[in-house]
């Protein structure tokens, strides 16, 4: 087996990427940032019954620098826009983003002139997740599978 | 509630300025009055300081847009409230495009925000405003977005800037 008998059984050998991604996935940092009703939600996700901490991605951090994941719950104003956009820019790479909720997937009920029709004509978007609000169970969902991707990053595809 | 006949303000309103009063409106137990647009500053003015109606608080105000529907195109709406005899009176004008309105911000502090947004929504001039600036809208907003003749997802859409920032590009 190579190196691994040489070291005894006290080391594991692994590639720095997996180490890297297993570092990143296994503690996302999210933003606070709640635009409307689905923060609500987002909050439940982190309360006892659903408990997010269990997937590791519970420290809602106050400061954008802070935070590598980006849950944008609820509807974008086109007042907002800008402010969402800053704060995107402020987070540290790597950093992800969910678009939680019909409306920061796409403007959701509010076809008008003062929404923004999908947040990710603003900014990119790793993954959406459908409903009026979504369950915290679709949001958890959304967390595994940005964690399922960070999984697979290879370092070549941030240059 | 006071019925329509019953209601002190408009038998008080016809004693200080006779013939004032333009229509009496009865909505659901609710007196409603319609006053000229040129004599609804004195009459708000009458109504907040005379000591028996006394209607010292504006609980709301906003604007209409009947166009096409009325020959003066929108219609400002004041309700008033009285702390001290709790009786409620809704006042209403009508003003046509491009004609201004008195502000009433001397009477009531209250109508300070409100007639912001009336003149954002639908670009009605207060006279004597201490302050129009926007309230709900981007300072880019072009246009008037509760005018009828708006389109409804409006005249830009917002898209990625450059360098960090998000920018207005007009719809085709």
């Amino acid at each position: 087996m190579g190196l691994e008998s040489h070291l005894g059984e006290n080391i594991i050998t692994t590639t720095l990427e997996s180490l890297v991604n297993w570092g990143r996935r296994s503690s996302l940092w999210p933003a606070t940032f709640g635009l409307a009703c689905c923060a609500i939600e987002m909050m439940t996700t982190c309360m006892p019954r659903y408990d997010l901490a269990r997937f590791g991605a519970e420290v809602f951090r106050a400061s954008p620098r802070q935070a590598d994941l980006m849950i944008v719950a609820g509807t974008v104003s086109n007042k907002m826009a800008s402010v969402v956009r800053r704060i995107y820019e402020q987070m540290a790479e790597p950093k992800w983003v969910i678009a939680m909720g019909a409306c920061a997937a796409t403007g959701g009920i509010f076809n008008s002139y003062a929404v923004l029709q999908g947040v990710d004509r603003i900014i990119p978007v790793d993954v959406y997740v459908p409903g009026c609000p979504p369950k915290p169970e679709g949001l958890i969902h959304a967390i595994i599978q940005i964690q399922n991707k960070i999984k697979h990053e290879k370092f070549s595809d941030r240059t | 509630m006071t019925m329509t006949k019953e209601h002190p303000a408009i038998n008080k309103l016809e004693q200080a300025f006779p013939g004032v009063v333009k229509k009496i409106i009865m909505a659901c137990g609710e007196t409603g009055i319609i006053v000229d647009k040129d004599d609804v500053k004195r009459v708000c003015r009458f109504l907040k300081e005379d000591k028996d109606l006394s209607f010292d608080l504006l609980s709301d105000f906003g604007g209409v847009d009947y166009q096409g529907k009325r020959d003066k195109r929108f219609e400002l709406v004041y309700q008033l409230y009285s702390t001290r005899t709790h009786q409620r009176l809704r006042v209403k004008t009508e003003v046509g495009e491009n004609e201004s309105v008195p502000t009433m911000t001397g009477i009531w502090r209250a109508a300070d925000w409100p007639e912001r947004e009336c003149h954002e929504m639908f670009g009605i001039e207060f006279e004597g405003h201490p302050d129009l600036m926007r309230l709900l809208t981007i300072e880019e907003f072009d246009g008037f977005p509760l005018r009828k003749d708006y389109p409804l997802l409006g005249k830009a859409e917002i898209v990625a800037g450059h360098e960090g920032g998000v920018q207005w590009r007009k719809r085709d």
